[in-house]
């Protein structure tokens, strides 16, 4: 379940963890070579890479009762857990570092622009077509990530624990290969992408996607207090963090999950999981890019940001509604007492992150 | 020096920002870059500092496509980027000397070199503590500094003086000056008032049409 969720994760948090890059300038003056601009694109992945060593670990070594027992086998899991997520990882690193020429080309030419008309026309919502190919990484990453796991487990039914190792080390391969390209192109590929996501963030809003902006009476669902400051951390989160693409590949790696037709439980700690893999988006907005100290501090209280924070969170809750409802209807897993429980775990857990990035908010500040 | 063929850029189809544009830029010029805010200096400055790459065309420094081939180019050049993103935590001191090392030009003399460069910046004690102390106007120094001390070919210049005070303003435009008779091309976007118009030899007037 673990490897599941880190494969969406993975998927779709890469290129916001690697560009813009804020240290593009000082590699400039420093005229970084291939090998140190590739060394530092692995190292921002740092953090993510060892809270996910860690947690894996936890999973696999955190059984307090009996903690020295069957140590082969914990270790053996640890191993496969650790190569799939560092596969994986390195593979979506390489993939979204060479995506930056195709973006451009999709952003900024007359087949960009036709696309994005008929897509407009069809969906009814202004679609960047600069952000296709980033799409179809998150979904072939988080896909390939998915099948490795359902490869796993059928070799592990099919031919015994040992088995469950090939895909995790099939992903290793795949990003030896795939990084060992990107190393060659590093400069270039480093540049070319980093450029694309600087000007596809920081582009100035007009047109079309003006007039489809957010308007604060559109809000009609917040209470009026803190109206003005839930319309301005949307309007930002949602020009940064396309969370909605994010939940959609959510959404779709579950259904793929319950289409498999695993144990009850299993489906249930899926959706709770899946509830509070939402909220980390409150941790997003926590940076000083999106409210900054004086934004935070001179414009509203404590207790209203943390409301602001919740009622973000608010405005994906029928949607989550409407999917577990429909895929019980469909697969049978979940109860109604449960869909109830996870959505009032969903509100609950999104108050109490909020409230808890509040207080983590002050204390760094 | 530095030729641009057919530049055309447009942060998507239909949001023109120049189309086609032809250029040719020798060594020992001085380019000045004037027009009102939004007209484009910056992206122009971002497509020869290859942090924006080009909609169509090429841009090529003595043969070399700029964009194929970034690090053999941006060794010869110098930069004051429009974002003063600096480490924060190094002095800088130590900014310069990493810059230096990182290019594989330390010598014996570079620590004198660099005291030099601040001591003409009027950057005195300070160049010693961390630049995340720094006021704008001591980042910006630093940024000056860390474009001229790699004595380059080609300085690239987003708005060099923002936020100087008048005396290391006319002690920059002192070391532009020197950075021109020794060859280098100069391009560099600012304020037609912050700048002698004798020191420049051309100027390009933007939004280009």
């Amino acid at each position: 379940m673990l490897l599941f969720f880190s494969s969406a994760l993975i998927a779709f948090i890469t290129p916001y963890m690697l560009f813009p890059d804020p240290f593009a300038v000082v590699l400039q003056l420093g005229n970084a070579d291939g090998g140190g601009i590739f060394r530092h694109m692995l190292k921002r992945s740092d953090a993510i890479w060892t809270g996910a060593i860690v947690s894996i670990s936890v999973v696999c070594f955190g059984d307090l009762n009996t903690p020295f027992s069957d140590l082969e086998t914990k270790g053996f899991y640890f191993l496969v857990g650790s190569l799939f997520f560092s596969g994986l990882m390195g593979y979506s690193i390489s993939r979204y570092a060479r995506s930056g020429e195709k973006s451009r080309f999709w952003k900024e030419s007359e087949k960009g622009r036709d696309l994005r008309v008929r897509m407009g026309e069809y969906f009814k919502y202004p679609i960047d077509p600069g952000s296709i190919p980033s799409f179809i990484n998150t979904v072939l990453i988080g896909g390939l990530g998915m099948i490795a796991v359902t490869v796993g487990a059928a070799l592990y039914g099919g031919y015994g624990p040992a088995y469950e190792i090939v895909p995790a080390l099939f992903l290793v391969l795949l990003a030896v290969y795939s990084l060992l390209r990107l190393r060659s192109m590093a400069v270039r590929n480093f540049y070319g992408t980093n450029a694309f996501f600087n000007e596809f963030f920081g582009e100035t809003i007009a047109g079309k996607e003006a007039e489809s902006k957010i308007q604060v009476n559109q809000l009609w669902w917040v209470p009026s207090s803190i109206k003005s400051h839930v319309w301005a951390l949307l309007l930002q989160l949602d020009r940064k963090f396309p969370a909605g693409r994010l939940l959609f590949v959510g959404h779709l790696l579950i259904w793929l999950l319950s289409y498999q037709r695993p144990a009850e439980q299993t489906m249930i700690s899926a959706w709770f999981l899946f509830a509070l893999f939402h909220h980390a988006i409150i941790f997003i907005s926590l940076s000083d890019e999106y409210a900054p100290a004086w934004f935070r501090q001179w414009i509203g209280s404590s207790a209203q940001w943390v409301m602001v924070r919740l009622w973000i969170q608010l405005r994906w809750v029928l949607i989550l509604a409407v999917s577990i409802w429909v895929n019980s209807l469909i697969f049978g897993h979940v109860s109604y007492a449960v869909q109830g429980g996870i959505i009032i775990f969903y509100v609950l857990s999104a108050g109490f992150i909020s409230l808890c990035a509040d207080i983590y908010q002050k204390a760094t500040t | 020096m530095i030729e641009l063929k057919n530049i055309t850029k447009q942060f998507k189809a239909g949001k023109l920002i120049f189309s086609s544009v032809n250029e040719t830029f020798k060594e020992g010029e001085f380019i000045g870059l004037t027009g009102p805010n939004g007209s484009g200096k910056t992206t122009f400055l971002r497509l020869l500092s290859v942090n924006s790459f080009p909609t169509s065309g090429s841009i090529h420094y003595n043969g070399l496509d700029i964009h194929k081939n970034p690090q053999q180019y941006l060794k010869d050049v110098g930069l004051v980027h429009d974002q003063e993103s600096l480490p924060v935590h190094l002095s800088a001191v130590e900014l310069l000397e990493w810059v230096l090392r990182s290019r594989k030009l330390w010598t014996s003399d570079s620590q004198q070199r660099i005291n030099d460069m601040f001591d003409r910046l009027s950057l005195k004690d300070d160049r010693n503590e961390q630049i995340g102390t720094y006021s704008t106007g001591m980042r910006k120094k630093t940024q000056v500094a860390a474009a001229f001390i790699v004595n380059p070919d080609v300085l690239i210049l987003d708005e060099p003086l923002r936020g100087l005070d008048s005396s290391t303003r006319n002690e920059v435009a002192g070391m532009l000056v020197d950075a021109k008779s020794a060859g280098a091309l100069i391009l560099m976007a600012s304020h037609t008032a912050d700048v002698r118009a004798d020191f420049i030899d051309r100027t390009l007037k933007f939004p280009l049409t």
